[in-house]
């Protein structure tokens, strides 16, 4: 048993120790306040409306349903909130930071983290003029709608697949997190279409600068999200199979 | 203990669906590869100056619309790099704060059922 502990040490250590040590210069990622003109803001805005009902419906349930599960989904909130604040070097010379939001989607599916990963945007935009109010909502449709939704059907359709539970998760994180900037440029090449080679070109400009700085983070998050999973599955025993963990559970331990 | 998880089997601790691996062996191997993911850069990229990947956007921006002009500021800018990385760093230990006491909470929690049987 020390021995145990002490690995789980060394990770959290590890987590924390590292977000201190991460050179922050400049900001990394999201789009900037004022930087989506006005009718593209507000039309993300719209878009991502119904997701933050949806996902408000269903942490108002699973909080009425399975009350012991709210220290839980604190948790997959914490997790996207170091995350973020993760500011990695990559390949390019550049920094940018990883979502975290893909734990949370594969634990309590993608529009919970809808919530939650807009509750980071939000403290990102108004504390460190990291994203923005104005691009909040084209924000938190790359982060926390189509990566936690692209995360959550990769690890369905992994397990359906009946690949490796651990496989699964980091695929599903890895692939969610280049998701998120994949559609960041998208959303930027919509308002910015390049007036030579139109909407691909400017798309591909932007995703070069994104996505490319973005692949050795995706791996990063992928796996720091397999050792979180790791040690929900051992301690809490968080049935590798099913996404939706709060099925038949802990308050069934009548039976023993 | 028997604790139902909808026919899936308990995981005994210290093992994972493969036999003989730990899951906390396994874990950190994972981390130092994260770690080593995270320094080849300063090795690939010597030189670079890893700012953030959101200024290079902006500069693509101002090329494609150099009339651009943002039309709304932040309501409040960190006033130095310093207080930026503060509340960056505030930002993950809170959040590192509350992973770590969770899963000790969870740790702990098991650890006393265990005893109890």
């Amino acid at each position: 048993m020390p021995y145990r502990f002490r690995y789980l040490f060394w990770a959290l250590g590890y987590l924390t120790l590292f977000s201190l040590a991460v050179p922050t210069t400049a900001h990394a990622m999201h789009i900037m306040e004022g930087f989506l003109p006005g009718r593209w803001a507000g039309f993300w805005f719209v878009v991502t409306v119904p997701f933050w009902w949806v996902g408000f419906l269903a942490i108002k349930k699973l909080v009425r349903e399975k009350p012991e599960a709210k220290m839980l989904l604190g948790m997959a909130g914490a997790f996207a909130f170091v995350l973020s604040a993760l500011k990695i070097p990559s390949v390019t010379g550049s920094c940018s930071h990883p979502t975290g939001v893909g734990l949370g989607a594969i634990l309590f599916g993608p529009t919970v983290m809808t919530v939650l990963g807009s509750l980071v945007l939000l403290f990102q935009a108004l504390l460190l003029a990291h994203g923005g109010l104005s691009t909040l909502g084209a924000n938190t449709f790359s982060m926390a709608v189509a990566g936690p939704l692209v995360s959550y059907g990769l690890y369905r359709g992994a397990k359906a697949l009946g690949l490796n539970t651990r496989v699964a998760v980091f695929l599903a994180a890895s692939l969610g997190d280049l998701a998120t900037y994949v559609v960041t440029s998208l959303q930027l090449a919509l308002a910015f279409p390049d007036p030579v080679s139109g909407l691909g070109g400017s798309m591909l400009k932007f995703m070069g600068i994104f996505s490319l700085t973005q692949v050795p983070l995706a791996i990063s998050e992928g796996l720091l999200t397999v050792v979180v999973f790791n040690l929900l599955h051992l301690y809490e025993g968080v049935p590798a199979a099913g996404a939706n963990i709060f099925g038949p559970r802990r308050d069934t331990h009548v039976n023993r | 203990m028997s604790i139902d998880k909808g026919g899936e089997p308990t995981p005994r601790s210290g093992s994972l669906d493969r036999a003989g691996q730990s899951p906390l062996v396994v874990n950190l191997v994972l981390v130092i590869l994260v770690l080593l993911l995270t320094i080849f850069p300063f090795f690939l990229a010597r030189g670079g100056e890893f700012a953030g990947a959101d200024d290079q956007a902006e500069a693509v921006i101002s090329r494609i619309d150099a009339n651009y002009r943002p039309w709304v500021a932040p309501l409040w800018e960190p006033p130095s790099g310093e207080v930026e990385s503060f509340l960056f760093a505030l930002q993950a230990a809170l959040g590192a704060g509350f992973v770590g006491y969770y899963l000790g909470f969870i740790r702990g929690r098991k650890k006393a059922v265990a005893n109890n049987h």
